[in-house]
């Protein structure tokens, strides 16, 4: 008796940490960045959100569209860049490459305002270093091993 | 206070003048150098030897860097519109005393001297109208460079008094030279003074400088540690206050502006440059504010161009470019008011006075319009149009790198709207991925 008390004393400590709702997501996004707008599909299962980004003062600003469901990874696109070819990190349909899939950098338990979108800023100024000096000055790896292909076929 | 986008601007024109800049590494590396040059001809001072070098001499001569090295205002010189090798510029000052004749036997002592050795023999090219010349091939060392090297002697003591008593200080006049010119194989004497020029520019920027020293000296010793063993090992000579940033920065404007331009042999010399600006700084602290009070000064003298118009009194009592009503144009040597830098500007009907000016406009209006970029990639061909291709890219790139590096180190934060910077919340680390 004794010991499974102390199992699920212990079991309750190493709980997961909770998973962010959608709305708590909407809220942080449309708090922290004023020019979001935010909404839910296919019955609420997923959020659309449309944002403007400015990554530095001189750069132009940018259309940002983030789709993210509880059952998928978030999912962010530019709309200036859709069309353009040979993009760096970025996925199939230009979608772009933020964290390294098989690590714990984005996980449901993060909020998206404070992960995902400043990464999508980070990505923007180093897709404008990119495009000015053709190199890639941000860091990152690429899908060379086959590790890290299976792990971002998520 | 500067807005975003000019402190963004501040930022990357600091980036391009480190591009145009000599590295500390190099630095050291010449320094080697031109101390080896600098002792083999001090070292020709035997006194009651047959060999001595220099038999009128009455000590050693004296050896010291003068120029943009010694400055701080170095910029990679281009030739014929490609980046070229530094210039490094040095005196030999003989402890000979001047005379009427003795310009073509002291010009060619140091001649002499450099010439008996065999190494500095192979480096040294054509005799030159005023210097000797070692041409130091780039080299496994990577670094290629000429050394300019001066012979003149101390300023006769008639000359001295007549530019005390034209109003030069005593401070400065009593490191007056006297240097020789060589014009069809006739010598004669002009009048220089780089130590006393060289005091008053640090004098200058003493105030910035003393704001900024340790932080750079911290900087470079961080990112040169294989070649600096300690903090206080850092030369002033690499140190960079704003001012002269926005020299460096002048300087290569007209220099990418002025390439393959018909005006080309008019534009404005470096000296002229390097005076007016050090004579208009008020110790500004960032670079764009320091260029754009510096240009904007500078273009309200253009109206000197028409002949007996006025400039405004502020201005004008500051003396920095004086026109006389017979038409003659006059920047003084801060350090001799009888030496004018612009002693040509009447020439060929102002032609040179009319270059500068139109220079001056060129950068006031070239700076004014990067703040209309609607992007960063149209900043930067603009930026390109004035400081060159590779120059703007390798600044870019070393700009995100600081990011790069920033965000790794916790340091990098973004605000509403996406602006990274300094202000709002710490981006987080993460690892870009994909093809």
């Amino acid at each position: 008796m004794q010991q499974s008390r102390v199992i699920r004393f212990l079991a309750s400590n190493h709980k997961r940490k909770k998973i962010i709702s959608l709305p708590v997501q909407k809220m942080h996004i449309n708090r922290k960045y004023p020019s979001s707008v935010c909404k839910y599909v296919k019955k609420g299962a997923r959020l659309d959100c449309n944002l403007k980004l400015i990554p530095s003062p001189l750069s132009q600003e940018y259309s940002i569209i983030l789709n993210y469901s509880l059952q998928r990874f978030p999912c962010v696109y530019v709309k200036e860049l859709m069309d353009e070819k040979d993009l760096p990190h970025v996925y199939e349909g230009n979608r772009l490459c933020l964290y390294y899939p098989g690590s714990c950098e984005w996980s449901r338990n993060l909020l998206l305002s404070d992960t995902i979108i400043p990464w999508t800023s980070e990505w923007l100024f180093h897709y404008e270093i990119w495009k000015i000096t053709g190199q890639w000055m941000g860091g990152g790896k690429h899908a060379d091993d086959k590790q890290a292909v299976l792990d971002s076929a998520q | 206070m500067l807005t975003e986008k000019q402190a963004q601007l501040d930022n990357i024109f600091v980036e391009i003048s480190k591009t145009l800049d000599i590295s500390p590494s190099d630095f050291k590396k010449a320094q080697t150098r031109y101390n080896a040059v600098g002792q083999w001809l001090e070292d020709g001072y035997k006194p009651n030897s047959a060999d001595n070098a220099y038999p009128q001499s009455i000590g050693k001569p004296q050896i010291y860097l003068q120029g943009s090295m010694r400055l701080g205002t170095v910029v990679r010189p281009l030739k014929e519109g490609k980046d070229s090798d530094f210039d490094i510029d040095l005196v030999c000052e003989l402890s000979e005393p001047k005379s009427t004749d003795n310009h073509a036997s002291i010009k060619e002592q140091v001649g002499d001297r450099l010439k008996s050795n065999d190494m500095y023999k192979d480096k040294l090219d054509e005799e030159g109208k005023r210097c000797w010349t070692l041409e130091y091939a780039k080299d496994t060392n990577g670094i290629g460079f000429h050394l300019d090297i001066l012979p003149c002697c101390h300023e006769d003591p008639d000359s001295i008094c007549d530019i005390l008593l034209a109003g030069g200080e005593q401070k400065y006049t009593e490191h007056s030279v006297a240097i020789t010119n060589k014009d069809n194989e006739i010598y004669n004497w002009k009048p220089s003074n780089p130590q006393g020029y060289a005091q008053w520019f640090d004098e200058v920027k003493q105030p910035a400088f003393n704001e900024i020293v340790e932080l750079q000296q911290n900087n470079i010793y961080e990112n040169n540690k294989d070649i600096f063993s300690s903090k206080e090992e850092i030369p002033n000579e690499l140190v960079r206050t704003p001012l002269q940033r926005a020299i460096q920065i002048m300087k290569r404007h007209r220099d990418i502006r002025f390439a393959g331009n018909a005006e080309e042999k008019y534009k404005p010399i470096s000296i002229i440059i390097t005076t007016l600006a050090a004579k208009l700084y008020q110790n500004e602290e960032d670079v764009y504010t320091t260029l754009t009070n510096i240009v904007s000064l500078l273009n309200r003298h253009a109206s000197l161009l028409t002949s007996g118009a006025h400039i405004d009194h502020d201005i004008a009592d500051q003396k920095l470019i004086e026109r006389t009503s017979d038409g003659y144009w006059y920047i003084k040597n801060p350090v001799n008011p009888l030496e004018n830098f612009a002693d040509r500007w009447d020439e060929d009907n102002d032609i040179r006075a009319r270059t500068f000016f139109k220079w001056v406009s060129w950068l006031k209006d070239d700076i004014d319009s990067l703040l209309y970029a609607n992007n960063l990639i149209q900043c930067k061909n603009m930026l390109v149009e004035n400081f060159g291709e590779s120059n703007v890219n390798n600044a870019f790139a070393n700009i995100g790198e600081n990011f790069r590096k920033k965000r790794e180190d916790g340091s990098l934060k973004v605000s509403e709207n996406g602006l990274l910077g300094a202000i709002g919340a710490t981006v987080t680390s993460h690892t870009f991925f994909g093809k």
